[in-house]
C-alpha cells in the first residue's frame, strides 16, 4: 500500500467459507483491502456503521436473496457469477442466472458489475444472462506445490499423498478445513467431478503459479493465542517460544490472550489483546463464537501475521473459522501441543491436526513414560501438518537467575532455610498435605514460602509467608527446596535449572497432563521424590526425608541439562513458512 | 300485590333494563333483573334483550354468560341457539358450535342460517385439525351440508365451497362457487376460488387467466396471485414466464418468510440458505422477529426437511411454533443416543430429513431382526401394492397390468391389496378404479382411510413428524394400513410411493419391500424434488430385504449410477403388454401396408422431455424430403399444447391433428401406420411396445430404455435414431428406412413383444423376488 493511501473497505456478502472469498487478498489490486463480512447490503444494516468502498457479492444466490437492497445500494457492487455445483445443477444455476438477468434488465443498475471466475465461465454467464460479464482479475502467482489435492464436494474428506521425509504418506483432510489462500500454496488443486463446474472454475482460477519471489527482509509476525488454561504453562511456553524466535530474527509477537494471568505477558512487554471466554461472559456460546471469529479475523487482517500459534490441546473452532474468512488466509498455523496427556484423554482433539502446518511438540523429560494419545494415537485427518519435536521448552532456561542474595532480598527473606510450596492453582485437595508440610517444617525449623498463583486464591494457612514469584526460576537460587505440582512448566523449570531438593505432589485431572507419570519418572531417575495420592501412609515419611535433605543442603547434579535450540527452531519455522513466503515478500517493510 | 301493580312493576323493570342497556351497562342491567326477582325463567325476554344488546355492542363474554343463564333456566330457543353458536364460532370453538347447532337443529338443519353456521363450523374445525397436514373433509359431511343449499352469506358460501373442495367434490364446489359469484359479484374471494378449482381440475390455462386478472386488479391479493402463477408456469414448463414472475417477486418488498418460501418454491435452495445465513448472523433481526413470522419460516423449513437449519435458528433464539419445537425436541439432538447438534450454520444446513434419521431402525430404536430374517417363502403371502393414484397414465396402466398378471399367475385376489394416496374422481385420479374393481382386488384410498386409533407409537411419530411435508402426508396412513393388513410384501410403484413404502415398511418390519421405479433416475430428469430422496433410497438399498426394480435395463443402470450401487443391484422389471389387446389391429394395418397415404403418429405428453417441436420439425422435413402423403396425428396433451399448434402452423403442418384424453389402445393405433418418438428422456416407453404389438413400424431416439424396447432385426426392425439428432437428419434416416419397414411382415415385431413383455416374463421373476428367491435375497 502506498503511503497516504487509505485502506479500501470491501463488504463481502456470502458464506465466509467460500473459496473465492478466501483468495481475494491474492488479487494484486486487493492485497491491502480490508474485507468485512456483510450480513446484508442494506445501508441501514447494523454492521454498516463503517462506510464501504465496495460490496462484493460472492454468487448469484446471494444476489437474488438481497436483490432490492443491492439495487438500491449507493456503493459499487461487484457480483460474482458462478457455474453449477453438485448441489445446484446446471438447470438450477441457469435459472438463477436468468432470473437475476431479468431483474437487472428490469431495474438497470450502473453500479453493479458482473464478473465470473474464468474467461470461459464469463463467456458462459454472458450467454445465459445476455449481460456483459468480465473475468475476475488473475491472482498473484504462488510457487507450484509438489502435492496434488483432488477435491470432490460430494465427499466430506479429500485423500491425497504427501511426501514427507522421503516417505509418501496418505493423508486426509476435510475439504473445507483450510482457506483456499493456504490450500493453493500447499497443493495443486483439481476437481474430480466435472459436474461440479464451479469447483473446476475455482481450481483453474487459483492455479496461478510462478517462480519463487525472494522475501523482503521484514520482521516476522506471530499472533500467539493463549487459552484460559489450568496453570501458567500455556503462557510461559508461548513466551519461551517467542523469545527463542526473537533471539534469531526480528519477530513481532502479539498475544490473543484468554488467560487470567495475562498480566505476566504485559509485564514482559508483549502487546496483548485480552479476551474473555464464553464462560467468563456467561454468553451464549454460538453468539460468543461468532463475535470472537469476527474480532480475531479483524486482527488477522490488520496485523497480517505470518504465523498464528496456539498452545493447548483444545482449540476453539473460532480460530479456524477466522482463518477461513476473506483476507485472513495466507499465514501458517503452528500448534504447540505438549505430550504426556492422560491415557484416558479422548483423542478426538487430535483431528485438529488437519488445520495445522506444523505441530510443535515441546520435549518432555519423561517422554519414556508417555502413554497419552499424542504418543499412541494417530489422527484420522492430518491434512498437510508436519510434526516437530523440540527439546523441552522452558522460559527458565532463557532467563538469567538472580544471585542467592539478590533473590532473597527481592523475596524479602532473612537468613534461614526456606522451602517453597507451589501446588498449582486449580485442582487438588491439599489440606492434609498442607498440614503435614507445616508440621514437619516447624519440626525441622524450615520456613515455608507459599507461592501465590495468579490463578488461585491465597493459601489458607494462618501467618503463612506468601510470595508472588514469576518467573519462578529467577528466584530459585534463594530457595533451599521446593514442593510442587508436576505440570510441564514447573517440572521442567526445576529439573533443568535447579539442583536442590524437589518433592513433587502431582495432580491428575482429566483436563491436565499425566503428572503422576511425569513425577514418578523423575523419582525413578533420582531427580526428585514424589508424593503418591494412592499411598497416603508414605506421605509423612517422604516429607520428613525431603525436609531433612533441604536442611542438609543436598544437591542433585544428576538432573539433565537441556535447552531449546533457538537456531533449529527458527530453521524449522522458516521451513513451515516457505509456501507462504510470496505473501510475506510483498509486504512493505515496516 | 294486585295485578295492576305487578304490571306497573314489570313495566318499570323493563324500562330500567332498556335504559341500562342503552348506556351499555349490561352487567348492571343483569344485576337489576336479579335484584328485582325477574329471573331468566320468569322474564326470558328481558334477559335475551340484555344478551342481544351486549352482543351487538361487542361484549360477547357478557352476552354468552347471560345466554348460559337462560339456557340453564330451560329457556333456550332457536334464536338463542344461533347466537350461542355464532359466539362459539367467533371464538374458534368449532366443536362447541357444531354440538350446539346439531343438538338444536339436527345433522342437516333446514333453517338456512343454522345450516350456514354449521357449514362454517365444520370448515373451521377441519382447519383446526389440519396441524401441518393436508386439509381433508369427509365427503359425506360436505354433501350433507351443501346439497341443495344456496349461498347465505359470503362466509357461508366460502365454507361450503371449501368443504366440497377439500372433500374432493370439485365439480359441486365449482357449481356452488358459480352461484356465490352471482350472489356476491364484487367479492374477489370467489374469483380466487374459481382459479384454484380450475387448477385442481387441470384447467391450467383458464386458471392462469384468472390469476393474471387478480394480480393486475387487486393490490391485496397480488402477491398470492403471483405465487399461484409461478406454480402454474412451473407446472406447465413455461420456464421463461416462471423466471419473469420470480424476478418480479424478488424485486418487490417481499417479507422474509415469503422470500424464503419463494426460494424453496423455485428450487433454489442456495438462495434460501443465503437468506437464512444472513438472518442467523443478525441477532437484532431475530430478536425483533414477530412470532407469526418465525412460525411461518419454521413451518416452511420443516416442510422441506430442513431440520438442521431449524435447530440452528432455534439456537439463535428465532421464535418457532410449538409444533416445530416439539418435533425438534423429539429428535433429541445432543442427547446420549441422539444425533449431534450442529456447530455452525454450514453444518446445520447439511442436516436434512429424512437423511439424519437413517438408518431408520437405529433412530427409531427398533429391535434387531434375527439372523436370516426374512426367510425364503414358497408363496408370496399377502401383497400390498402402493401407487400415488390411478390416473390415466402409462405407469398406472402398467400398475393395473401387473396386478392382473399376478392374479393370472396364481395369486389369490384376497391376498392382493392395492393402496393409492388419492382417488379423487373429479381430479381424474380414479381412471383405473373400475378395472381394479373388476379384478376383485381391494383398493384402499389412503387419504380416506378410516383409522380407529390414529395415534402413532412415540418412536414412529418421532420419525414421521420430522419428515418433509409430502412424506409426512403419505407415510402415516400407509403405516396404519400395513398394521391392519400385515402384508408380507410391500410393493411401491414409482418414486413417491416407493419412498413412502420404504419408510413405512421398515417401521412396520415388513418382510420384503419391492420398490419399482418407472423412469430414469431423478437427476437425469432434473427432478429436484425427487432428488432429495437419494439418501433414503441409498439407505434402503443396503438392506437385504429391499429390492429395487426399474422397467428398463437403462433405467436400472441409471438408478445404480445415481445411488452409487454396484451393477445388477437394481433389477429390470419390464412392462407388460397383453398381445390379445392388439391382435384386432393387425389385419387393418396389413391391409393398409400398400396404401400410398399413411398416418404418422406420436403418442406422448406435450412436454419438454418429449421434444414435441422436434417431432413436428422431423415430420415436416420428412414430408419435404419425400413424396409420401403423410397425415400427422398426436395423441396427448400437456403444457406445450399451444407452442405445438403454433409450430405446426409455422411448419405448414395445418393438417396436424392433436387428440386429447384418449387412452384406449384400440383407438390410438387403429389408423396409425408409423409411430415416431423423439423424446429426450425415457424409461421404457410403453407406446413403442404397444405400437409394435399392433404390428406397426416404429422409430425413436436412442435414450433411456428405448433401445431395449425395439425389435431391430431384419426388414421389420425398428429405426433407432441418435439421441441428439436434428430434424433434417432424422427425416433422411426415416425416409431411407421406411419403405422396407412398411413392407415387412409384422410377425417379428409382434413376436418380439410376446417373448419379452408377456405377463410371465415379468411375473415369474417378480414372484421369485416376493418369495426371497431372487437375486435380492
Amino acid at each position: 500500500m502506498m503511503p497516504g493511501e487509505a485502506q479500501r473497505r470491501v463488504g463481502v456478502l456470502g458464506p465466509a467459507c467460500d473459496p473465492f472469498g478466501q483468495v481475494l487478498e491474492d488479487q494484486p489490486a486487493r492485497a491491502h483491502d480490508l474485507f468485512l463480512p456483510l450480513i446484508s447490503p442494506s445501508p441501514d444494516a447494523a454492521e454498516r456503521s463503517i462506510p464501504l468502498d465496495e460490496i462484493l457479492v460472492l454468487s448469484q444466490n446471494e444476489a437474488l436473496a438481497h436483490l432490492p437492497a443491492l439495487l438500491q445500494s449507493a456503493t459499487p457492487v461487484t457480483l460474482i457469477l458462478r457455474r453449477n455445483t453438485l448441489q445446484q445443477d446446471h438447470t438450477q444455476t441457469e435459472a438463477a442466472l436468468r432470473m437475476l438477468a431479468t431483474a437487472l434488465k428490469a431495474s438497470p443498475a450502473d453500479h453493479i458489475q458482473l464478473c465470473a471466475l474464468t474467461p470461459e465461465a464469463a463467456q458462459y454467464c454472458e450467454t445465459v444472462t445476455g449481460l456483459p460479464v468480465s473475468a475476475a482479475p488473475a491472482l498473484r502467482p504462488v510457487q507450484r506445490p509438489e502435492t496434488s489435492l483432488p477435491l470432490d464436494r460430494g465427499q466430506p474428506q479429500a485423500t491425497f499423498f504427501l511426501d514427507t521425509h522421503q516417505i509418501r504418506d496418505v493423508r486426509r483432510i476435510k475439504i473445507d478445513a483450510l482457506s483456499w489462500g493456504r490450500l493453493r500454496r500447499l497443493a495443486r488443486l483439481h476437481a474430480t467431478d466435472p459436474n461440479d463446474q464451479d469447483l473446476v472454475d475455482l481450481c483453474a482460477y487459483v492455479s496461478t503459479y510462478g517462480p519463487a519471489v525472494p522475501a523482503l527482509p521484514r520482521a516476522r509476525r506471530m499472533l500467539a493465542v493463549v487459552p484460559n488454561g489450568v496453570g501458567l504453562g500455556h503462557i510461559t511456553r508461548m513466551m519461551a517460544l517467542a523469545r527463542a524466535l526473537q533471539s534469531e530474527r526480528e519477530t513481532e509477537v502479539v498475544f490473543w490472550c484468554f488467560s487470567r494471568a495475562a498480566e505476566i505477558l504485559q509485564a514482559a512487554g508483549y502487546p496483548i489483546v485480552l479476551r474473555q471466554t464464553a464462560a467468563h461472559l456467561r454468553a451464549h456460546p454460538p453468539d460468543w463464537r461468532d463475535f470472537e471469529t469476527q474480532e480475531f479475523a479483524l486482527l488477522l487482517q490488520t496485523f497480517k501475521p505470518d504465523i498464528v500459534a496456539y498452545d493447548g490441546a483444545m482449540i476453539d473452532p473460532f480460530v479456524f473459522a477466522a482463518l477461513r474468512m476473506p483476507g485472513c488466509g495466507t499465514c501458517a498455523f503452528l500448534w504447540v501441543r505438549r505430550g504426556m496427556l492422560s491415557p484416558d484423554a479422548d483423542p478426538l482433539f487430535m483431528e485438529n491436526e488437519q488445520f495445522c502446518d506444523l505441530i510443535l511438540e515441546p520435549g518432555d523429560l519423561a517422554v519414556a513414560v508417555d502413554q497419552g494419545p499424542t504418543r499412541l494415537h494417530q489422527a484420522h485427518t492430518r491434512g498437510f501438518c508436519q510434526t516437530y519435536e523440540t527439546q523441552p521448552v522452558s522460559l527458565a532456561v532463557t532467563l538469567p537467575a538472580y544471585s542467592p542474595r539478590e533473590a532473597r532480598k527481592r523475596m524479602g527473606l532473612r537468613r534461614g532455610i526456606y522451602c517453597l510450596i507451589s501446588l498449582g492453582g486449580a485442582f487438588g485437595d491439599w489440606d492434609a498435605l498442607e498440614t503435614a508440610l507445616v508440621a514437619e517444617a516447624k519440626r525441622q525449623k524450615i520456613t515455608l514460602i507459599w507461592a501465590q498463583s495468579p490463578l488461585a486464591p491465597p493459601p489458607r494457612s494462618q501467618n503463612a509467608l506468601i510470595r508472588r514469584l514469576f518467573p519462578l526460576s529467577r528466584y530459585l537460587p534463594g530457595i533451599d527446596g521446593v514442593v510442587t505440582a508436576a505440570g510441564y512448566n514447573s517440572f521442567h523449570e526445576l529439573m533443568l535449572t535447579y539442583d536442590k531438593p524437589v518433592l513433587f505432589a502431582p495432580t491428575n485431572h482429566i483436563r491436565m497432563d499425566d503428572q503422576v507419570a511425569r513425577a514418578s519418572f523423575a523419582a525413578t531417575q533420582n531427580w526428585a521424590d514424589v508424593l503418591q495420592a494412592d499411598t497416603p501412609e508414605d506421605i509423612t515419611p517422604k516429607i520428613r526425608a525431603f525436609m531433612q535433605a533441604v536442611k542438609s543442603g543436598t544437591r542433585f547434579p544428576q538432573r539433565p541439562k537441556q535447552a531449546l535450540e533457538a537456531a533449529a527452531l527458527n530453521k524449522r519455522i522458516d521451513q513451515m513458512l516457505q509456501p507462504y513466503m510470496g505473501h510475506a515478500s510483498q509486504e512493505p517493510e515496516t | 300485590m294486585d295485578d295492576g301493580n305487578l304490571l306497573e312493576d314489570v313495566a318499570q323493570v323493563r324500562r330500567q333494563v332498556i335504559a341500562l342497556c342503552s348506556k351499555k351497562r349490561f352487567s348492571a342491567a343483569q344485576m337489576f333483573l336479579v335484584g328485582s326477582g325477574q329471573l331468566p325463567d320468569l322474564a326470558p325476554g328481558l334477559w335475551e334483550h340484555i344478551a342481544r344488546s351486549a352482543a351487538q355492542a361487542g361484549h360477547d363474554p357478557i352476552a354468552q354468560a347471560i345466554r348460559a343463564e337462560i339456557w340453564a333456566a330451560g329457556g333456550s330457543h332457536e334464536g338463542l341457539t344461533l347466537d350461542e353458536a355464532a359466539y362459539a364460532l367467533k371464538n374458534n370453538q368449532a366443536q362447541a358450535a357444531i354440538f350446539t347447532l346439531e343438538s338444536a337443529f339436527g345433522l342437516c338443519p333446514t333453517r338456512p342460517d343454522a345450516l350456514a353456521l354449521l357449514t362454517q363450523a365444520y370448515m373451521q374445525q377441519a382447519r383446526q385439525q389440519q396441524k401441518g397436514s393436508r386439509l381433508r373433509i369427509d365427503p359425506e359431511i360436505a354433501q350433507r351440508l351443501t346439497k341443495g343449499g344456496v349461498p347465505q352469506t359470503p362466509q357461508h358460501a366460502m365454507a361450503a365451497i371449501d368443504l366440497l373442495r377439500y372433500a374432493g367434490e370439485i365439480d359441486q364446489a365449482r357449481a356452488f362457487n358459480a352461484a356465490a359469484t352471482i350472489a356476491f359479484p364484487d367479492d374477489l374471494r370467489f374469483v380466487i376460488r374459481r382459479a384454484r378449482m380450475a387448477e385442481q381440475k387441470g384447467q391450467f390455462e383458464s386458471a392462469i387467466t384468472i390469476w393474471q386478472q387478480i394480480a393486475k386488479g387487486s393490490t391485496r391479493y397480488q402477491r398470492d396471485a403471483q405465487f399461484h402463477l409461478l406454480s402454474l408456469y412451473q407446472r406447465l414448463e413455461r420456464f421463461e414466464d416462471a423466471e419473469q414472475i420470480t424476478a418480479a417477486l424478488l424485486l418487490s418488498d417481499l417479507p422474509l418468510e415469503d422470500r424464503i418460501q419463494l426460494a424453496l418454491k423455485i428450487g433454489q435452495r442456495a438462495v434460501m440458505l443465503a437468506l437464512l445465513r444472513a438472518l442467523s448472523a443478525s441477532p437484532p433481526q431475530i430478536q425483533n422477529m414477530r412470532h407469526q413470522q418465525g412460525c411461518a419460516i419454521g413451518e416452511a423449513l420443516l416442510d422441506h426437511g430442513e431440520i438442521g437449519l431449524l435447530l440452528w435458528l432455534r439456537r439463535r433464539r428465532m421464535p418457532l411454533g410449538d409444533g416445530v419445537k416439539q418435533v425438534l425436541d423429539a429428535c433429541a439432538f445432543s442427547t446420549l443416543d441422539g444425533p449431534e447438534m450442529p456447530e455452525d450454520f454450514d453444518s446445520a444446513s447439511q442436516i436434512r430429513s429424512p437423511d439424519f434419521m437413517l438408518p431408520l431402525e437405529c433412530f427409531a430404536g427398533l429391535p434387531a431382526t434375527p439372523p436370516g430374517w426374512p426367510g425364503r417363502r414358497t408363496a408370496p403371502g399377502r401383497v400390498l401394492l402402493v401407487n400415488a393414484s390411478l390416473k390415466a397414465g402409462g405407469a398406472e396402466r402398467q400398475f393395473v397390468a401387473l396386478i392382473k398378471a399376478l392374479l393370472q399367475a396364481g395369486l389369490a385376489p384376497q391376498d392382493l391389496h392395492v393402496a393409492v394416496f388419492s382417488l379423487e374422481k373429479d381430479r381424474g385420479r380414479a381412471a383405473f378404479l373400475s378395472d381394479l374393481a373388476a379384478l376383485g382386488v381391494e383398493v384402499h384410498s389412503l387419504e380416506a382411510l378410516q383409522v380407529e386409533n390414529p395415534t402413532l407409537p412415540a418412536a414412529v411419530a418421532r420419525i414421521i413428524n420430522a419428515l418433509p411435508f409430502d412424506l409426512r402426508q403419505d407415510v402415516p396412513s400407509l403405516w396404519h394400513l400395513i398394521q391392519r393388513l400385515s402384508p408380507q410384501i410391500l410393493h411401491g410403484w414409482q418414486d413417491r410411493a416407493s419412498a413412502a413404502c420404504g419408510l413405512a415398511g421398515v417401521l412396520c418390519n415388513v418382510e420384503r419391500l419391492v420398490l419399482s421405479m418407472r423412469n430414469m433416475a431423478p437427476n437425469s430428469r432434473y427432478d429436484h424434488k425427487l432428488s432429495i430422496l437419494k439418501p433414503l433410497f441409498l439407505s434402503l438399498a443396503t438392506r437385504s430385504n429391499v429390492t429395487f426394480t426399474a422397467n428398463a435395463e437403462a433405467a436400472a443402470r441409471d438408478y445404480e449410477t445415481w445411488l452409487s450401487l454396484p451393477k445388477g443391484h437394481v433389477h429390470p422389471l419390464r412392462n407388460i403388454i397383453e398381445p390379445a389387446t392388439f391382435a384386432p389391429l393387425h389385419r387393418p394395418y396389413i391391409v393398409r401396408q400398400t396404401n400410398p397415404d399413411m398416418t404418422l403418429g406420436g403418442v406422448f405428453r406435450l412436454a419438454l422431455n418429449k421434444r414435441p417441436l422436434l417431432w413436428l420439425q422431423t415430420v415436416a422435413a420428412l414430408r419435404h424430403q419425400t413424396d409420401l402423403s403423410l397425415r400427422p396425428v398426436i395423441f396427448g396433451t400437456g403444457p406445450l399444447l399451444d407452442p405445438v399448434l403454433a409450430e405446426a402452423r409455422r411448419l405448414g403442418l395445418e393438417d396436424l391433428t392433436v387428440i386429447q384424453d384418449v387412452t384406449d389402445p384400440g383407438q390410438i393405433y387403429r389408423d396409425m401406420d408409423l409411430l415416431l418418438l423423439m423424446s429426450r428422456v425415457e424409461g421404457l416407453p410403453n407406446v413403442l411396445l404397444e405400437a409394435q404389438a399392433a404390428g406397426l413400424p416404429v422409430a425413436a431416439c436412442d435414450v433411456g430404455g428405448v433401445r431395449e424396447a425395439l425389435q431391430r432385426r431384419g426388414a421389420a426392425g425398428a429405426l433407432l435414431l441418435p439421441a441428439d439428432i436434428i430434424a433434417d437428419k432424422a427425416a433422411t434416416e426415416i425416409a431411407h428406412w421406411l419403405p422396407r419397414a412398411r413392407a415387412a411382415k409384422i410377425d417379428p415385431r409382434v413376436g418380439f413383444i410376446r417373448k419379452n413383455f408377456s405377463q410371465t416374463a415379468v411375473t415369474d421373476p417378480l414372484i421369485q423376488i416376493y418369495c426371497g428367491q431372487g437375486a435380492a435375497s
